[in-house]
């Protein structure tokens, strides 16, 4: 069975550390600068499940008028499929979070909760998928 | 493990003869004792789409990466197969050759899928498409999918040598990912393409191409060539006659296509050349007969005497002549120099000595105006005499500003205003709309073909300039 490579570009803000982060149940760790490449070969049709763990209340340091100054967050800010970049947009779109403790997902590809988010990638051939998506590459 | 090359030409490129890069490149590799195969995608890309419902969809994708949803799964397929194609070659290096810019397109998707079915083959690519929108080289293009991981590495420039140099391992070979490249010192030392790979049944017009100069003689601003080949480099006669005669000899096939910017740069080594094809056709049937094509400059009557239009009518020649503007003013700006009789000349003797003309026309060149129109116009009505009489075919192509290249360095000069497309332009100094220029090339062609019969055409991307206008 052929696999499709994926790539994803993390990158991790500290505050009191840094989250963790597993995609797919292998552990994400951020090089110096924090940020990562994580790289993964996966069989297609596939749900992708990153899931975001040790963030607590006291990793957002606040002034005195309740601006963020610090905060420990995770955003996915790159990622590929088959080497295709997907554009900014259509990642948007695709990355479904769910906030631990919540019921309904929301698209977002910015992470300062725990929680879980689902990618789901419904056909077993990458470029169709790139395709039907209407996701090119940049002229 | 041992070296297997599989060296392919990217589709899409308008034209259903072969294209000869993969046979060249075979062939030196030969000589070096690498196994290699040729593949020439194009024409099966080319012939899948021949009548394809969704042809003009499909080939939004290749010239301009537009993804109708009607045409997904064709697509798909085709990034399939042409990867499929290579991938069952079991390739160590997939070197892939891209003859003009568009093919960037397909180039990036092919490569994706490419990595996927060949996960331990180096990609290189290289040709003339590499380069940005034909005017120098797209960096930005080859960095950009060098950075993706889509290839591994490319070649700028005359590859002759340099893939030589790349598969031997000498990756800081001039020209190899850098735009410092160096040309081939003598084109008469590069060996006898090889066709074995290809299946001549596959081509609509079944033709040797065959590459007898680079560069060219004249300056003409709009062109692109000059830019990137600034010296004439010629063939002699003798070395391009023991290529004709040996490709005669191993495909039986004596129709040839000269894939250089002008047969007659070099008029003393162009008559030998006809001479010995005279020879050769001396005592054979018209069907036996060497026949070729090739790209014809105009010069005035005193050298191209009554001579030379017997060793072409003799010879069975068919010049593609580059006459570009009718108007004169407008021609001699651009760097062709020659006067209005010397076409009524070569029209003539083309006419006289049955040597069949294909006229190329730049429409609405960015200089020209709406009373050039007019005069374009009637000049082809004053001339209907010669359609299909020496005048076999009118091919029109939409004028685009070639970055890189004269006219687009005079652009200021004249007042053009550039779009992020060759094609998309505008002189202000003449305040011609796009819609006149549509317009008028609609009625160029309708008057080319209804009013004076002749056989008139136009390349893909300027056909659907035509269909966008309801034509």
């Amino acid at each position: 069975m052929l696999t499709t490579n994926i790539s994803f570009k993390l990158e991790f803000s500290e505050s009191n550390g840094v989250m963790s982060v597993s995609i797919n149940g292998t552990n994400v760790t951020p090089e110096s600068g924090g940020n990562v490449v994580f790289l993964q070969e996966v069989i297609l049709p596939s749900q992708i499940e990153i899931l975001l763990t040790g963030k607590s209340p006291d990793d957002t340091i606040l002034d005195e008028k309740g601006n963020i100054l610090t905060d420990k967050y995770v955003k996915l800010s790159n990622m590929s499929i088959g080497n295709v970049p997907i554009n900014k947009r259509l990642l948007f779109n695709i990355c479904e979070f769910t906030p631990d403790g919540e019921l309904e997902s929301i698209k977002d590809t910015f992470y300062a909760f725990n929680g879980k988010v689902l990618i789901n990638i419904n056909e077993d051939d990458f470029i169709k998928w790139h395709l039907k998506q209407d996701n090119k590459f940049t002229l | 493990m041992t070296e297997k090359v599989v060296l392919c030409a990217i589709p899409y490129v308008d034209t259903v003869e072969p294209i000869m890069a993969p046979a060249l490149l075979k062939s030196i590799l030969m000589e070096e004792g690498v196994n290699s195969i040729a593949i020439d995608l194009n024409i099966e890309i080319v012939n899948k789409l021949k009548n394809h419902p969704n042809k003009k969809n499909i080939l939004d994708f290749f010239f301009s990466q537009i993804i109708h949803k009607n045409c997904i799964d064709d697509l798909t397929e085709i990034v399939n197969y042409s990867a499929n194609r290579i991938a069952e070659q079991h390739p160590t290096t997939i070197a892939l050759s891209l003859l003009i810019y568009s093919c960037q397109i397909f180039t990036r998707w092919l490569c994706s899928k490419l990595r996927q079915l060949c996960p331990d083959a180096r990609i290189v690519i290289g040709g003339t498409g590499i380069r940005n929108h034909i005017g120098n080289v797209n960096e930005d293009f080859c960095e950009q999918i060098k950075e993706l991981g889509l290839i591994d590495d490319y070649i700028v420039g005359d590859g002759d040598v340099s893939l030589v140099e790349y598969i031997k391992g000498n990756v800081d070979y001039p020209g190899i990912n850098s735009s410092n490249w160096q040309k081939v010192p003598d084109m008469n030392a590069l060996p006898i393409p090889n066709f074995d790979d290809y299946n001549f049944s596959l081509y609509e017009k079944i033709v040797i191409p065959i590459n007898d100069s680079r560069g060219c003689v004249k300056n003409c601003e709009f062109c692109d060539v000059i830019e990137y080949w600034q010296k004439f480099q010629f063939r002699n006669a003798e070395n391009i006659w023991e290529e004709m005669a040996h490709q005669i000899k191993c495909y039986g096939i004596t129709q040839f296509s000269f894939r250089s910017s002008l047969i007659n740069g070099n008029l003393k080594e162009f008559k030998k050349l006809l001479s010995y094809m005279q020879e050769y056709n001396k005592d054979k049937s018209k069907e036996k007969q060497i026949g070729w094509e090739g790209y014809f400059i105009i010069r005035a009557p005193t050298h191209h005497k009554k001579e030379l239009w017997e060793m072409m009518r003799d010879t069975n020649a068919v010049l593609l002549v580059g006459i570009e503007s009718v108007v004169y003013q407008v021609r001699y700006k651009m760097g062709k120099t020659f006067v209005d009789s010397d076409i009524t000349y070569h029209l003539d003797m083309g006419r006289q000595y049955n040597v069949k003309l294909v006229l190329l026309i730049i429409v609405a060149y960015p200089t020209e105006t709406l009373e050039d129109y007019e005069y374009s116009k009637q000049w082809f009505r004053d001339h209907k005499q010669y359609a299909n009489d020496s005048v076999v075919y009118v091919s029109l192509s939409y004028a685009s500003i070639l970055p890189g290249t004269q006219l687009s360095r005079r652009s200021d000069e004249y007042g053009i205003k550039k779009g992020k497309l060759p094609s998309i332009w505008i002189n202000q100094n003449l305040s011609i709309t796009n819609d006149q220029k549509r317009e008028y090339l609609i009625d160029l062609y309708r008057i080319c073909t209804e009013e004076c019969g002749f056989i008139t055409g136009s390349n893909e991307q300027t056909l659907e300039t035509l269909s966008d206008v309801d034509y």
